[in-house]
């Protein structure tokens, strides 16, 4: 499974989405659900999943714009 | 009296009035067990409430006696979190303790569910307690990665508003200097930030404990994390029965609608009344 599917998969649990979504799906101000609970679920989800540590000063509202920011944000971090 | 209604009480121990519901066991069946739930920190302890009374419910209709405290300053309980501290649930946590042994011979589970799980492994350190038994929920194992994940909750919020964007460094700072941080309508004490961050699960000795049943729920099925895997073979060497499970299904502690594992429930009941039974005197013999 690439990377972008996994992400897709994990916002779609995290937010309980029962639709699809792709890389143009805004995320910030786009996803009603995607609230400050949800980001943080979602970093520490990435960081279990990736064995990976993102430092909390390089993650900004860019980030979350969209899907595919998102997934490019995880792909450089990997 | 088989009904498995939770009965909500106030409890106080050192002049802390803290709410507890008590799920009296089913007096139509064998007395199994008291269980102590020791519950999930902040927006995890609201969004587990549910799945939490869904256990504490059945596991009373099958005879165990369970006891669901909210640490005080938290949730129904009185006080404010900015004045509780970690030391001081502890201690509550014992006196509920005591209140479920009180009228009660038999075995005692301590039940945790994430912050909860520690505070159950810190107290079954406790030889005076007897305790021989934990139920974990996805253990969080490390008081310090914990804390700084909360803080999180913090800078998503300046970061969904676009305001000044704050750093973890600046949190810290804050809470240094004010002695209380507010973190998403949340009272955060320096005491009670500095006292979880000093918290690993490793560093507690199981001297009294023989069972342990450790469940992580994960989205997808997952091996155990290193740090996991490297304390339960510790217990193991200790010579602990540890059975893990990894359960597929909603983290119902964090999800943004409140949901439930049914699954998680089903397996953990099993593995509770198999241990309970294992441990009655002479042993009824169970599978």
């Amino acid at each position: 499974m690439s990377l972008g599917i996994q992400i897709k998969a994990m916002i779609k649990e995290i937010l309980q989405l029962n639709y699809d979504i792709n890389e143009d799906t805004a995320l910030l101000g786009g996803i009603p659900e995607f609230d400050s609970m949800a980001v943080v679920t979602l970093l520490t989800a990435i960081e279990e999943q990736y064995g990976i540590m993102i430092d909390d000063d390089e993650v900004d509202a860019e980030i979350f714009e969209t899907v595919g920011t998102l997934i490019s944000f995880v792909e450089q971090k990997v | 009296m088989s009904s498995s209604a939770g009965q909500p009480l106030f409890l106080e121990n050192s002049s802390r009035r803290f709410f507890a519901v008590e799920y009296i066991a089913n007096t139509d069946v064998d007395l199994k067990g008291a269980v102590l739930h020791l519950p999930a920190f902040g927006e995890e302890m609201n969004k587990s409430r549910a799945m939490v009374a869904a256990q504490a419910r059945l596991l009373a209709e099958l005879g165990y006696h369970v006891l669901v405290p909210d640490y005080y300053g938290t949730g129904d309980s009185e006080g404010d979190l900015s004045d509780a501290s970690w030391s001081c649930w502890l201690e509550d946590m014992q006196f509920c303790l005591r209140h479920l042994q009180k009228n009660f011979t038999g075995p005692t589970f301590l039940w945790g569910l994430r912050l909860g799980a520690l505070m159950a492994i810190e107290l079954a350190s406790k030889s005076d307690l007897d305790v021989s038994r934990l139920l974990l929920w996805n253990p969080v194992l490390a008081g310090e990665q914990y804390m700084l994940q909360f803080l999180r909750l913090r800078l998503a919020n300046s970061m969904m508003s676009s305001g000044a964007k704050e750093k973890v460094s600046d949190l810290k700072q804050l809470l240094e200097q004010d002695g209380v941080l507010e973190v998403s309508g949340y009272e955060l004490s320096k005491a009670l930030f500095t006292e979880i961050s000093a918290r690993k699960a490793s560093q507690f000795k199981l001297s009294s404990i023989k069972h342990i049943y450790w469940a992580e729920v994960t989205a997808t099925s997952k091996p155990l994390t290193i740090p996991a895997q490297q304390l339960i073979d510790n217990w193991h060497t200790q010579g602990l029965s540890v059975v893990t499970e990894n359960i597929v299904g909603s983290q119902f502690w964090a999800t943004q609608e409140i949901s439930q594992s049914q699954q998680l429930i089903e397996a953990s009941t099993q593995w509770l009344s198999q241990t309970a039974a294992f441990s009655n005197t002479s042993g009824t013999g169970t599978t």
